[in-house]
């Protein structure tokens, strides 16, 4: 305290000066993690409130259609129905939260590498047959939340099915190389230039739904030929072709209205007068009729700004209706 | 209820839709009738999208479109698919299985019927609010038999 008096002035001084920076300095650094939401006014959600959103973004990423076998009266999320592809067939895991057979004792980071970069809790390859070719571009948050959602299920002990699949396709170790070839790590980026609802519908698009895994041609290895992004895939969803939905004017979406996409999304009618059938039919009932209105009003802002691209497919929109 | 099937049966024998008899002109012959039923449902359901986008169809109009829909709805199980006539037929997108889950086919078709008679019970009220929660019952009942049962077409 000797000679504080004569000192304190300028100390002070210098610690409000140094204070204030230090605080500056936690601000921006705080704003730039994404701690600035809670900052500015937003709380932590709580644990109840990130199932609920986990839920949300389970249906918009229509994680049930595949990982249950729904047909033959699987159990929810025990294990999914055959999906039958040129490579063979993929049988999709069990994700309920058991802790031998399914993914209970998955930590967060095990979770977030499945989805980002299609490795297993285990340390080996997933196949692409599970689309984190698409998940890789969501945000860790959302990742997060979902995982949050699928511990409240209800586990089930049941052992996943081997897929059957023809050599080469069934060696895992050759999935790092694929994934070298094919896979883009996420998260997706925010693009600046265009407007928070196409930003959302990128996301939806692109991310969550997937819709690239079945409308977007793929080559010999099972790459998708990211050149033809949504131009429509004559092999789809193994059954089935998926039309293009690029806003092409002879052979894609390009003479449907924003309320033929938005009806078509909230129940699967067609401008046409026609029905959603096939694999179609289950995303509308599962994922697409489960958004908000506002969700897929942004997913048909993002197609509709599409480049348009000519597809040799059979048009959505013409055609008998029935047959 | 035993006096009708004995009518549907004898109308089937009729007119030589009894599952398994068809020949392969009438197999042709009928999935091209189908294909005209369907047309004509396809027509309604498009007023009905009409309605919901706001592009001018009228209650009334919706609720006469209920009233094909009712109508080729409750030839699904008599006429509309019989045995034979599945995928390779014609232009045929009937898949096979719906042979074999008659009775899942069956249940759908009954189903769309009662949703049909719904939606025109309730367009008779001439009241547009009312009518989107029966539209979307009927357009479900169309998705899951399409979902199940039909090939081809997403």
């Amino acid at each position: 305290m000797t000679g504080g008096a004569g000192r304190t002035p300028l100390g002070l001084g210098r610690w409000r000066a140094v204070s204030a920076l230090a605080v500056s300095l936690f601000l921006s650094l705080a704003m730039m993690s994404g701690a600035g939401k809670l900052l500015a006014g937003s709380r932590v959600p709580s644990q109840a409130e990130r199932v609920a959103r986990g839920q949300y973004l389970f249906d918009a990423a229509g994680c049930f259609g595949c990982h249950t076998d729904e047909a033959r009266g699987g159990q929810r999320l025990a294990g999914g129905r055959a999906l039958t592809t040129p490579f063979g067939i993929f049988y999709p895991p069990n994700i309920t939260p058991d802790p031998i057979y399914g993914i209970g004792s998955w930590s967060d980071a095990a979770f977030i590498r499945a989805l980002r970069h299609g490795v297993r809790a285990d340390g080996s390859s997933l196949f692409p047959a599970f689309p984190y070719t698409s998940y890789t571009l969501m945000d860790d948050g959302d990742i997060l939340d979902l995982k949050a959602y699928l511990m409240t299920q209800k586990p089930v002990a049941q052992p996943n099915r081997p897929h059957e699949l023809k050599d080469p396709f069934g060696w895992r170790v050759l999935m790092p190389a694929w994934n070298l070839m094919y896979l883009d790590v996420g998260p997706l980026d925010t693009n600046p230039h265009q407007s928070a609802q196409w930003n959302r519908g990128q996301y939806l698009v692109r991310a969550l739904g997937h819709c690239g895994e079945c409308h977007t041609p793929r080559d010999w290895a099972g790459g998708l030929d990211k050149r033809r992004m949504l131009a429509g895939n004559p092999g789809g969803d193994g059954v089935d072709a998926s039309p293009n939905l690029t806003p092409d004017i002879e052979t894609g979406l390009g003479r449907w209205s924003e309320a033929d996409l938005s009806l078509f999304l909230e129940m699967g009618l067609k401008p046409n007068g026609d029905v959603v059938g096939g694999t179609m039919a289950e995303v509308v009932r599962n994922t697409t009729s489960q958004l908000t209105l506002a969700d897929r009003k942004a997913i048909v802002a993002y197609l509709r700004s599409l480049p348009p691209l000519i597809s040799t497919l059979p048009i959505a929109s013409r055609g008998n209706a029935h047959r | 209820m035993a006096l009708g099937l004995a009518l549907a049966l004898v109308v089937a024998l009729g007119i030589g839709l009894w599952p398994g008899s068809l020949k392969a002109d009438d197999r042709a012959q009928v999935v091209a009738q189908r294909q005209a039923d369907m047309t004509r449902m396809a027509a309604a359901m498009r007023v009905i999208g009409r309605f919901l986008k706001n592009e001018g169809a009228t209650v009334a109009e919706v609720g006469a479109s209920a009233v094909v829909i009712r109508t080729v709805a409750t030839k699904m199980t008599t006429t509309l698919f019989p045995e034979g006539t599945a995928v390779g037929v014609g232009d045929s997108a009937a898949k096979p299985e719906i042979w074999s889950q008659w009775d899942v086919f069956s249940q759908y078709a009954a189903d769309l019927t009662a949703a049909a008679s719904r939606l025109s019970a309730v367009t008779g009220a001439g009241n547009p609010g009312a009518l989107r929660a029966p539209i979307v019952v009927v357009v479900r009942s169309c998705s899951a038999c399409h979902e199940s049962f039909r090939q081809g077409k997403p």
